[in-house]
């Protein structure tokens, strides 16, 4: 589903994405199953993972790629409770709804389709998915800190 | 006894396979480390395109579909699934992170027969995945049933002209023995007639046990009225001889319930793939086995005959 946001209205009204959410309460995340054996190698793996996507979902918001921040969070909202990571889950669905929200949105008035006029969508956007950022980053801190 | 669910199709005995269509290679390492110790093997694709390819390589018996994929998404892929004969049987089990009611009735009504809510318990999963493979092997059965004669419980002709023409090519690449035995019921018009039909039903159906009741390989068939076939892979003739001869004596030693002092017998012929030509049909066999058993018949009855020469009185 395409819902790119568009740049262009976003320059025309030159207002800029939402405030970086400060990345407080920076304690180290450690999954839920870190201990058990058919899983404790994989998470490592998919810590490693998370690294690149972390750039990625950070590119995507720079880019205002809707579509790739949407496919990158459905991803992690699938699985990340399957690697022990609640609260990655729920912060990647949170953004996750977020977009299908502003979809849904623009699709029920088109009149707005020239743009995100919205501003309060966008930096509602933003600021979730910094906080998704933000938790996978405490993950992948709690890897660095076990290691 | 050559029961259904051992014998016929692909499937037979193999371990249950499951196809996983996701766009994410996370979900697929995941399952692949959850399912390990299941009696399932795992295959993975991450689009549409590739898992319908897959599908109709693989005859997976279980998808577990994500809704969404880029390219086609999932209900796309299942509806191209229920179109195609070849993969309609699938039991499909839609993966999703949503909680729309509306989604989940639409996977329903185009024929998912399951759908699971991300994030998922591990266990939970595991449980719908074999309980779908079960409703598989239970509706696989069922279509075997249509192949079955319904007072016999023995394969039905269509069956057998279908599995003949399989052993046939199969005998002949391997080259391995095959035979075949026709056998039929003495004078079972008059027992009809004389008995009524239900108790000749009961004689037909006492027959078949006899028939069906060595080795699992055997393919016994009612081949039409009171005539039956016995298709015997990797049987030679002579040996085949010997099991109808078992058959034969099973069979006229039986005491009937309602009719203690009536002995009812049977004939047989027997032929196999080297009396026929290295070109013959199936039909050339079952030719073979008929003039064989012509032979017994006008020799006398109750015998068993090969090539038209009666071998045992």
């Amino acid at each position: 589903m395409a819902v790119a946001v568009d740049d262009s209205a976003m320059r025309e009204d030159d207002s800029q994405p939402a405030p970086l959410h400060p990345e407080g309460g920076h304690t180290p995340l450690r999954s839920r199953l870190a201990d058990d054996p058919e899983m404790r190698e994989l998470v490592q793996w998919f810590l490693g993972d998370l690294e690149r996507r972390v750039s990625a979902i950070r590119s995507a918001l720079d880019t205002h790629d809707a579509a790739r921040l949407r496919v990158l969070a459905h991803q992690l909202s699938g699985s990340a409770t399957g690697y022990g990571f609640e609260e990655i889950g729920e912060a990647a669905r949170r953004v996750e709804s977020e977009i299908r929200f502003i979809t849904l949105h623009r699709e029920a008035s088109p009149a707005a389709d020239d743009g995100l006029e919205d501003e309060v969508q966008i930096s509602t956007l933003a600021e979730k998915t910094e906080d998704l950022i933000s938790v996978c980053r405490r993950a992948i801190d709690g890897k660095r800190g076990a290691a | 006894m050559n029961s259904p669910d051992t014998t016929n199709s692909d499937y037979g005995m193999r371990t249950p396979r499951v196809l996983s269509i996701d766009d994410s290679e996370l979900m697929h390492r995941l399952l692949r480390a959850r399912l390990q110790l299941e009696q399932v093997e795992l295959y993975s694709s991450t689009s549409g395109e590739e898992g319908l390819r897959m599908a109709l390589e693989l005859k997976p018996d279980v998808i577990l579909l994500d809704i969404e994929l880029e390219g086609i998404d999932g209900f796309e892929v299942l509806q191209r699934l229920k179109e195609d004969a070849r993969t309609r049987d699938i039991a499909v089990i839609f993966i999703s992170a949503s909680t729309e009611t509306m989604d989940r009735v639409r996977c329903l009504d185009l024929g998912a027969i399951d759908f699971i809510s991300k994030p998922f318990d591990m266990a939970e999963l595991k449980a719908r995945l074999r309980s779908a493979i079960r409703v598989q092997q239970l509706l696989r059965m069922l279509s075997q049933r249509a192949q079955l004669d319904g007072l016999t419980a023995l394969w039905n002709r269509a069956f057998f002209d279908q599995r003949l023409a399989t052993e046939v090519t199969q005998a002949r690449r391997l080259g391995h023995p095959l035979s075949l035995i026709l056998t039929d019921i003495d004078h079972f018009k008059s027992v009809n007639d004389r008995f009524g039909h239900p108790f000749g039903d009961e004689v037909l159906a006492y027959f078949a046990t006899i028939l069906s009741s060595r080795r699992t390989t055997d393919i016994a068939c009612r081949y039409g009225g009171e005539e039956f076939a016995i298709i015997l892979p990797g049987v030679s003739a002579a040996a085949a001889v010997e099991v109808a001869e078992d058959m034969r004596k099973g069979f006229e030693a039986h005491t009937w319930r309602r009719h203690a002092d009536l002995v009812l017998t049977a004939s047989f012929g027997v032929a196999d793939l080297t009396m026929i030509s290295s070109t013959g049909t199936p039909q050339d066999l079952i030719a073979r086995a008929d003039l064989a058993l012509y032979g017994a018949k006008r020799s006398g009855r109750n015998r068993v005959s090969l090539e038209g020469v009666p071998l045992a009185a």
